[in-house]
């Protein structure tokens, strides 16, 4: 499956928080989307999956225009782990990833649907908290139900913001290291992410968005200092090989 | 089987389980609600007897049937609105059809039209529901401008209803505040037959949407992402909760505490999950009226104390309690 962005532009009311992205992607792409806070990350997500619609541009599912799919077959081709993910009080873990069969339940779940849920939960690591309360878990815990959610959804997509803040350096490895397994079979994940170390690490391609309009996209050659001080407006020496390699000996290191 | 999905299944048959006796319970509560110090009455002709029964018997089922809507919508605000202190009591609904039901006795107690107070209760709500919408503004109603809409509703038909006590004579006072504390002997079985048929329908309805209601508590953005409408559905579900309490308020007046003290015990008792939640309030809540209809009348026997009083008497130290726990970790 190919993902193409076209000139994506979104405003809130006279601010504009996008103008005229453009990308494409393929089955299997990890892609970190960069950028400083408000720089368009969280809106240019949303306006993939159409939480909100964009208002210039379209998006494409191969040659599909996702405006012309019903919200539905949007729902099914594309999961979403919003940045801030409010919580039910007493809701299980195994309740909580069922929610991510909802595009595909019509009155009841069926056992198909229970098998799917245990399987994400079982690829996800979480079979001994499956039957626990999720307002009990850990922030990193509470992290993976959100993504077993998205891959019980049988996504074709996967979009995340900010799935590693405020997660310790371990759960930020576990979580990317998961991410990128599922990219690897054959899902397009992605990611807005703040760490350049493990998104260098992880991530394939990366989009640097600044100001709400596109700095640079491209492979992993992009993840340079000169790039990277100059989308942050920062003047660090160094920073990429020493900072990047300090991070992966870390990561490996766990 | 998978063992998750094993454990899973298991859990929902305990819920079943927890309902089905709940169930069972609220029966046996209201026969013996319907028998308590009938004996005495048996020696009597039948004609009176039977009179005495069905008396008794819309008195229990409107306590049911009440206390059945006002949990489900408790339960249908609170997850709708993502707000535990939501309910018809706290947005104003019940205050609304309160300040409708005392236009009603204060200008049209010599109307020829029958039941015109409940008349006027039910436009005081609709009325009251459409400020809260207006205020909201319909198409970008978030949560937190819905319950502050509803907040400010509530002291504003507060203060209707006080002005309308200040300029009414002693006789009319009485009947204001007497209505304001609500009363299950107003159901008939014409009510009760209604009430029955509309808590029927809304309970349909809201069941049906209950996968779209579980997706909006987890967020409007989430809601979108599977497909769900926030604005719509949270609406049409609003009203279609507000509508139901609407009646039954407009038939018995104000009865406090139910529509927020129930849903937050059932959390307790069978999980957040929906599936369960929504007959579990029309079941449990049910039973709670019953039981809250059997003190008023037992307490002081002869004389029945105002079931709005009796939900408050068990309802707050049930949500003090409900409360102590649900923010204990």
């Amino acid at each position: 499956m190919e993902l193409i962005l076209k000139n994506i532009s979104y405003s809130y009311g006279a601010f504009s928080a996008l103008r005229s992205i453009s990308a494409s992607f393929s089955s299997g792409d990890m892609v970190a989307l960069i950028g400083q806070n408000g720089s368009g990350k969280s809106t240019l997500l949303k306006c993939i999956n159409r939480v909100v619609d964009p208002s210039r541009g379209d998006v494409f599912l191969d040659s599909l225009s996702v405006k012309e799919l019903p919200i539905n077959r949007v729902a099914e081709v594309m999961a979403y782990v919003p940045q801030y993910a409010e919580q039910i009080r007493f809701s299980t873990v195994f309740d909580m990833v069922l929610l991510g069969r909802k595009p595909y339940i019509s009155g009841a779940p069926t056992k198909q649907d229970y098998a799917k849920v245990a399987k994400s939960i079982t690829q996800l690591g979480l079979q001994e908290l499956a039957m626990r309360r999720v307002d009990t878990l850990s922030g990193g815990e509470r992290q993976r139900v959100m993504i077993a959610r998205a891959v019980a959804q049988e996504p074709k997509i996967i979009l995340l913001d900010e799935p590693i803040a405020n997660l310790d350096i371990k759960q930020q490895f576990a979580v990317m290291k998961l991410l990128q397994e599922l990219a690897l079979d054959g899902i397009i994940v992605i990611v807005a992410i703040h760490d350049i170390a493990l998104a260098s690490r992880f991530c394939n391609r990366a989009v640097m968005l600044k100001h709400g309009t596109l700095f640079a996209s491209g492979g992993r050659e992009v993840y340079n200092s000169d790039t990277i001080n100059r989308l942050f407006d920062i003047e660090v020496d160094n920073y990429g090989s020493d900072y990047f390699d300090t991070r992966w000996l870390c990561g490996q290191q766990l | 089987m998978n063992i998750i999905v094993t454990k899973y299944i298991s859990l929902q048959r305990r819920n079943r389980v927890i309902i089905l006796s709940v169930a069972l319970l609220g029966i046996v509560l209201s026969l013996l609600s319907v028998s308590i110090g009938l004996k005495k009455f048996i020696v009597a002709d039948t004609v009176m007897m039977e009179s005495i029964l069905s008396l008794r018997g819309a008195r229990v089922a409107s306590a049911f049937i009440s206390g059945a809507i006002l949990s489900l919508s408790g339960v249908v605000m609170q997850t709708l609105l993502r707000n535990p202190l939501a309910s018809p009591y706290t947005l104003g609904i019940s205050n609304a059809a309160a300040f409708g039901a005392a236009i009603g006795i204060l200008f049209f107690s010599n109307s020829v039209i029958p039941g015109v107070t409940v008349l006027t209760a039910f436009i005081g709500t609709l009325f009251g529901l459409g400020l809260i919408l207006l205020i909201s503004g319909i198409k970008s109603s978030g949560v937190e401008t819905v319950i502050l809409a509803g907040v400010v509703i509530n002291s504003l038909f507060s203060a209707g209803i006080a002005i309308m006590q200040y300029v009414a004579d002693s006789a009319q006072l009485a009947t204001i505040v007497f209505w304001t504390f609500g009363d299950l002997g107003k159901g008939d079985w014409m009510a009760v037959l209604l009430l029955f048929i509309i808590s029927l329908a809304a309970g349909f309805y809201l069941y049906r949407k209950r996968w779209d209601y579980k997706a909006l508590e987890l967020g409007d953005d989430y809601a979108r992402s599977v497909g769900v409408q926030p604005v719509k559905i949270r609406l049409t579900g609003l009203i279609v909760a507000s509508l139901m309490t609407a009646v039954a308020v407009s038939i018995f007046g104000v009865i406090a505490f139910v529509g927020l003290a129930v849903p937050h015990l059932l959390r307790r008792m069978v999980g957040a999950d929906l599936n369960y939640l929504i007959p579990a309030s029309l079941i449990f809540g049910g039973a709670f009226m019953v039981v809250c209809d059997m003190v008023s009348k037992l307490l002081f026997a002869p004389i029945i104390i105002p079931i709005g009083i009796i939900t408050s008497i068990i309802g707050v130290p049930l949500f003090i309690i409900v409360l102590y726990k649900y923010y204990r970790r």
